[in-house]
């Protein structure tokens, strides 16, 4: 079960608030990056991660994960507070980081500033719309089948990340990878009669 | 800032000491909006606290019946709505099936048999007597109180019986036995009071009372005065569980055999239904003795550190995925721990003879105390739901506990893997249902103070 977080938290429009919002780009990929890479090499559930700033609008944080929101976004609130405390000190109609850093109140307003996506949400979900997923597969699953296919070390779901799988070995791993996946979709494909 | 263990419902400090239990369910019977159901409950409130057990668990005779209440959200939000309001946001809303593993038979729409919604209801008030006539007699003062202030019984059986809990007997050491043929009570660790938690009473109180916050014991309220207003407080999940005993008892008998094969037929069973749970029916620990059951063994301490593939105890074993303690977790569970809530459950309905299913209604009437719902037995059941919480897992992580796990939610197994020992061992690819979810409830049991505080005494 793949879940999307597309956290969309408008921005304050006053001079001093812009002001920090430039900021925080700039301190971004130097300051903020590292803190959030750190936490979801150790969450071992995260497929992919972005922030975007929209036109100085909004700022969107937007993820694919393995299980459900609830405990995810407590995750992220006890591995990095410091940088959910600078963007909701930018976000407009939200109360302070210090009401907002506890386990229920962050998790409310974390909810309430998810947007589902369009469309039907293939297991049923009522908050999520649809999520295309080409694999159906979990981060655990995927690294182990890379780690099988290279005979190599992979990050474990929560080794620090990066560098311990040569680009040769991980190329090949994930070409194979990738032909499995390919067999096993076809393999479904075939079962369920597409 | 000490816990007044005095100021607290029996049903928090323990099992209630009496043999019966009924839970009696009210709603506001009268169109008389927020304030006359506030008055409603002054009134009852007001006539039903002389009989409301704080300070003890134990079974006082001079006393006769006891009881204990705790309300739901549309009570509170009457009588205090800006308390109400800060409360848990898990709380304020119907429970969410998705999160607690509740497809299909056990889904909400088909709750409290259909006689009515969560949402209808007020209180519970929780009845303990010696007798069935003791229960009988209490029964008809509480209701007796209830209809003078306002308030109308739920019932919630198209039978139009109640809730009913009582023991079904004791096991060789004297423990209670369930309808699955556990006994019952051993993992449920003990709470230490204004003090660290140790080795005898594991539980810390943060994770049982409100008004405690940090982020190792996360809750709401988590800041004054609405945390001071609750304070000494918890949340009670109540759930209703019925448990396919004739399911389970075939299930034994027609498995058992199959992947135990070096064992007598009778033995065999009893080994899959020690797998299942972790633990022998007699309660001996699976990883104390994994050959043969040992009644007497049922309270030693127990780690799977040593079992970390579940040779002795499978990984999905009810009581190892309940409380993995020292199995590594994974992914968020590193940082979030694992839950733990404090259980305070009786069976209901009569014991079935043989493995052919009569057509009653039994189970198990679980009662969950807890600070935080969401983050205890929320959680917990997700954990159930999808054993996705340790590398021991597979990497899927749709295995489900292999005693409650709801083989309806999207994507689970039906999947039980037993590793491979001496006497047998495999993989159960069909895995059935065993218990159904027939209601869920959150109450908050409030301590004698918030009692005062939301009902005022004359």
């Amino acid at each position: 079960m793949i879940t999307a977080l597309n956290m969309t938290v408008p921005l304050k429009q006053d001079p001093e608030s812009l002001a920090k919002l430039q900021k925080l780009k700039d301190d971004f990929a130097d300051h903020i990056q590292p803190l959030i890479d750190a936490a979801l090499r150790k969450s071992g559930i995260v497929h992919f991660a972005r922030v975007l700033v929209v036109h100085d609008r909004f700022i969107q944080v937007l993820t694919e994960f393995d299980g459900d929101s609830k405990e995810y976004t407590e995750f992220f609130r006890r591995e990095i507070p410091e940088v959910f405390e600078r963007i909701f000190d930018l976000a407009e109609g939200t109360p302070g980081w210090d009401h907002l850093n506890n386990q229920d109140t962050f998790f409310q307003a974390s909810q309430r500033l998810n947007i589902a996506a369009l469309g039907r949400s293939e297991d049923g979900r009522a908050d999520q719309g649809w999520l295309y997923d080409n694999f159906g597969k979990t981060v655990r699953e995927i690294e182990e089948a890379l780690v099988q296919s290279s005979g190599s070390t992979g990050t474990g779901g929560g080794g620090t990340g990066g560098g311990s799988t040569d680009s040769s070995a991980l190329t090949a791993a994930a070409a194979a990878f990738a032909a499995a996946s390919a067999a096993f979709t076809a393999a479904a494909n075939a079962r369920s009669g597409t | 800032m000490p816990v007044d263990t005095n100021d607290l419902q029996g049903m928090v400090l323990g099992n209630i000491r009496y043999p019966l239990v009924r839970r009696l369910i009210f709603s506001m019977s009268d169109p008389g909006g927020a304030e006359g159901h506030a008055r409603a409950l002054q009134r009852f409130v007001t006539k039903l606290r002389p009989l409301i057990l704080f300070g003890t668990n134990a079974r006082t005779e001079a006393r006769g019946w006891v009881a204990n209440i705790s309300f739901a959200h549309g009570a509170l939000k009457a009588v205090k709505p800006d308390i109400c309001g800060e409360l848990e946001s898990a709380f304020l809303k119907p429970p969410d099936p998705e999160g607690l593993g509740d497809a299909g038979a056990s889904a909400p729409a088909n709750w409290w048999e259909k006689q009515f919604r969560g949402e209808d209801v007020s209180c519970f008030v929780h009845l303990h007597a010696v007798d069935d006539a003791q229960l009988e007699a209490a029964t008809a003062e509480v209701l007796s109180e209830a209809r003078g202030a306002g308030l109308a019984e739920l019932i919630p059986r198209a039978s139009g019986e109640r809730l009913d809990g009582r023991f079904l007997g004791r096991g060789p050491a004297g423990g209670a036995r369930l309808h699955f043929g556990y006994v019952d009570g051993l993992s449920n660790a003990k709470i230490a009071w204004n003090a660290a938690p140790n080795p005898e009473r594991p539980v810390d109180f943060r994770s049982v009372v409100l008004g405690y916050y940090d982020d190792d014991f996360p809750c709401a309220p988590a800041r004054d005065p609405a945390a001071e207003f609750v304070r000494d407080s918890s949340y009670l999940v109540f759930r209703w569980v019925y448990q396919d005993v004739a399911t389970f008892e075939r299930f034994l008998t027609a498995t058992g055999p199959k992947l135990f094969p070096a064992l007598p037929a009778r033995l065999a069973r009893e080994m899959l239904a020690a797998k299942i749970m972790g633990r022998w029916r007699d309660g001996a620990p699976l990883i104390r003795s994994p050959q043969v059951p040992a009644a007497g063994r049922e309270n030693e301490e127990i780690s799977f550190a040593g079992d970390l593939n579940g040779l002795l105890c499978p990984v999905s074993s009810h009581i190892r995925v309940m409380n993995p303690r020292e199995q590594p977790l994974f992914g968020l569970a590193r940082t979030t721990g694992i839950p733990k809530v404090v259980r305070r459950g009786m069976p209901y309905g009569p014991a079935l003879k043989g493995e052919k299913d009569d057509g009653l209604d039994r189970g198990i009437l679980g009662m969950f105390v807890c600070a935080s719902i969401r983050e205890q037995f929320i959680r917990l059941a997700g954990w159930g739901a999808r054993n996705n919480f340790s590398n021991v897992f597979p990497a899927h992580g749709r295995d489900q506990d292999a005693l409650i796990g709801n083989r309806s939610v999207a994507g689970a197994t039906r999947t039980f893997t037993i590793p491979m020992g001496r006497t047998g061992g495999g993989t159960v690819r069909d895995l059935p249902d065993f218990i159904r979810t027939k209601a869920t409830q959150y109450l908050l049991m409030p301590s004698g103070r918030t009692l005062t505080r939301l009902f005022p005494l004359d």
